[in-house]
């Protein structure tokens, strides 16, 4: 081998080593001699062997390269190793056994969990935009402001059979005569608590709102902990939770097939169960929406949506389980259904982002694929014609489309709380 | 246990890490090999483990976990997970020879993450087979 | 194997100290850590069972800086030295690159050391690797306690009972005073540096 490349290395890793470890106290000596052989660059035993004959110094003669019959009685490692003393055999030795309890080592060391404590301590988290919000935030399309708010829709997936589900609708004139007159509407601005994001909203439906307390409330909740849902409150008897609370918590635990199912099936007898409830049947919707988004989409569902299924889960079990009146329960709806707003909105964002990404390099390969991908969100008869348009128009086209589902069902949420009050 | 991985093995490994399981938003993601060195990573910047230690730890348990799953009679266990009160870990087998560990937090759903991982590993295996 | 990472350019190079149970593996490493721990600026970290025993194994990472052109770093890890212990002894050993074979020098541990040698040897071979071609630095510790009248075996007879047919580098030394620890230490650092002069071409 070439010696010479190696001795560089080796001068370079002792040059190294000289600068991070040296001794500057003089350490205490024996009277044995100390022997120290500088190791050759490359252990190949004929060239070790005159080395340490060399540096062994007087007393250490060893034998020439031979191995010596002295040799193998104390060692021998040649493969065929022919018999080991049977008192020696590893796995039983008293000896080894006995030391057990002597005391020669000494400690010193840091423990392993006082290195994991004392690592010093995260910096404070801050809230990224994009990291909860997946915001676009390249330039090039100055996505238009997100200001579909009052929004609720329970479909993610909306097919002709599940259009149905839509309830009459219903105009926004009636539902605030009906609770409040108009005179008082301002004063609802300042107390979020009392439907205020329904009722501000005006005739066309659209931008109106002060939702934004709704919007905060859930970008914390995005970097706090998932919801627990081990220790719930429906220890009712008869409560028609517990099946669908153990598929949740399966979700949480592994996502497949054939669970996504079970908890689609699950929302659609609790349905009927619950079929005169608006407010449960909404919450039902939601979670059967999230259901057959994830089913669908698998891997490639926003990571939220699981932490939003969580959420809705738990406040579904609130609802149904505590003693509370109808304002805190539709209270309670709104939040959740703000949350599932946003997840769409994010997830919307996420499809226009990853559409613009693919386009410039392959726009043909991508073309297949996305009707079927866009449907899942999109309702069909609006489907958006993707063969010729832009990632912006795609998107703006995407945003149109989510609105218009969006005003949709909000209205129907309208009138169903709207049919509610009256029958209470 | 010999292997050599190149620049554009590495470049894909990273980019799978980036894409299928940092955006997923967790803390941080290493793919090391069972002799516990680290073969990619990423964190998101904000936490600042000792990933070196955390290889070598890693590696360590899990040839033991292995171990007593063999005792038991198993071939191996499919979930290998540690639950904090903030962070967790996960960790899967890729191929003999390596290990996928990730350190996420509460705002991240396991179910989730394993069926992104189920993902990332088919893909790294491929790499990794090349 | 060591693993070159060509990408960032750096080599992950992991050094196993290996030895009877009580032999000083993990005095080795703790001396060095709190030597040279305001150098190094890593941590020492060890799992150990209630007896102040290394459990699985000790581990210290720390840098070297650039050899040719590569950043090395230097992991060293001890394994447990008790016979009970050889699966996780074997676990640590996966993938080592230079081992450090720390010998009692007491009397009484002639055949411990021995047998654990031949351990070793049998670890190394079930990772197909034979124990002459791996690079390893013999250390005869507890010198120191010579002078405390402690019967020591003679280098002459730790040579011819260990290093007879390995013929490799050793020293003797006092793990416990720091005597020839940083030693070893560069000893075997070179010779596995210089062993993957292959690989960092």
């Amino acid at each position: 081998m070439a010696k010479s490349s190696g001795t560089t290395i080796t001068e370079e890793v002792e040059s190294r080593l000289d600068d991070i470890f040296q001794e500057d106290d003089v350490l205490p000596d024996f009277n044995t001699e100390v022997s120290s052989h500088q190791g050759p660059s490359h252990r190949d035993i004929n060239e070790i062997l005159p080395d340490s004959e060399e540096d062994a110094g007087g007393g250490r003669e060893l034998p020439a390269g031979v191995l010596s019959d002295e040799g193998l009685s104390d060692l021998d490692l040649t493969p065929n190793n022919r018999e080991e003393p049977p008192p020696l055999t590893l796995e039983e030795t008293p000896m080894e056994l006995r030391l057990d309890s002597d005391d020669v080592e000494d400690s010193g060391a840091i423990e392993l969990s006082s290195i994991f404590e004392n690592t010093e301590a995260p910096p404070p988290i801050e809230l990224k935009e994009e990291d909860v919000l997946e915001i676009d935030s390249d330039d090039s399309g100055d996505p238009p402001p997100i200001e579909l708010s009052e929004v609720i829709s329970d479909e993610l997936i909306t097919d002709d059979e599940e259009n149905e589900t839509v309830v009459e609708e219903f105009s926004f004139d009636e539902l605030s005569e009906s609770s409040q007159s108009s005179s008082d509407m301002a004063a609802e601005n300042e107390e979020p608590e009392e439907l205020s994001p329904l009722e501000i909203m005006d005739e066309s439906g659209d931008v109106r709102s002060n939702t934004d307390y709704l919007d905060s409330a859930y970008l914390i909740e995005q970097d706090e902990e998932l919801p627990q849902l081990e220790g719930g409150v429906s220890d009712i008897p008869g409560s028609h939770l517990e099946e669908l609370r153990a598929i949740v918590l399966s979700i949480d635990w592994e996502i497949d097939e054939q669970i996504m199912n079970k908890l689609i099936e699950h929302l659609e007898e609790l349905k009927g169960i619950y079929e005169g409830d608006k407010i449960i049947t909404i919450f039902l919707q939601i979670l059967g929406s999230l259901g057959k988004y994830v089913k669908v989409k698998g891997a490639n569902a926003h990571p939220h949506t699981i932490q939003v299924m969580n959420s809705l889960f738990l406040a579904l079990e609130k609802v149904i389980v505590q003693d509370i009146d109808e304002t805190e329960r539709k209270r309670i709806l709104l939040k959740e259904a703000a949350k599932f707003k946003k997840l769409k909105e994010e997830i919307s964002l996420r499809k226009a982002r990853s559409a613009e990404e693919k386009e410039p390099t392959a726009l043909k390969e991508v073309k297949p694929s996305l009707p079927r991908d866009e449907n899942v969100l999109i309702d069909q008869n609006k489907a958006l014609p993707v063969k010729e348009v832009s990632p912006h128009e795609a998107f703006a086209y995407a945003l149109e489309e989510i609105k218009e589902v969006i005003k949709a069902e909000f209205r129907s949420l309208r009138a169903e709380l709207k049919l509610w009050r009256e029958d209470s | 246990m010999t292997y050599t991985l190149g620049q554009e093995q590495l470049d894909t490994i990273e980019e799978i890490l980036e894409k299928d399981i940092f955006d997923l938003g967790v803390h941080c993601v290493f793919l090391i090999d069972m002799a516990g060195n680290i073969i990619a990573d990423r964190d998101n910047g904000r936490v600042k483990h000792d990933i070196y230690s955390l290889a070598a730890l890693a590696a360590g348990n899990f040839g033991a976990v292995s171990s007593m799953a063999k005792i038991i009679g198993e071939e191996e266990f499919s979930l290998l997970f540690h639950k904090g009160e903030k962070e967790s870990i996960h960790f899967s087998k890729v191929l003999d020879d390596f290990l996928l560990v990730i350190i996420f937090g509460g705002a991240t759903s396991l179910g989730f993450l394993r069926l992104k991982a189920e993902e990332a590993i088919t893909k790294i295996k491929k790499v990794l087979q090349e | 194997m060591a693993f070159v990472n060509l990408k960032k350019k750096e080599v992950q190079v992991k050094i196993v100290y290996y030895g009877p149970g009580r032999g000083g593996k993990t005095t080795n490493l703790e001396y060095i850590y709190k030597k040279f721990n305001h150098r190094i600026k890593t941590e020492m970290v060890t799992i150990k069972t209630h007896g102040d025993r290394t459990l699985f194994f000790d581990f210290l990472p720390f840098d070297i800086g650039k050899i040719k052109n590569y950043d090395v770093k230097i992991q060293l890890y001890t394994v447990p030295g008790q016979v009970k212990y050889d699966a996780t002894r074997r676990l640590v050993l996966r993938g080592v690159d230079g081992i450090v074979f720390v010998a009692d020098a007491m009397s009484v541990m002639r055949e411990k050391n021995i047998l654990s040698l031949k351990n070793l040897q049998k670890n190394l071979a079930s990772y197909k690797k034979s124990i002459f071609k791996t690079p390893l630095v013999l250390q005869y510790n507890k010198m120191d306690l010579a002078d405390q009248g402690i019967p020591l075996l003679s280098v002459e007879a730790l040579e011819r009972q260990l290093n007879g047919q390995l013929k490799v580098p050793s020293r003797v030394a006092s793990a416990i005073n720091g005597t020839n620890v940083i030693e070893t230490m560069k000893d075997i650092i070179k010779i596995t540096m210089a062993s993957l002069k292959e690989e960092l071409k």
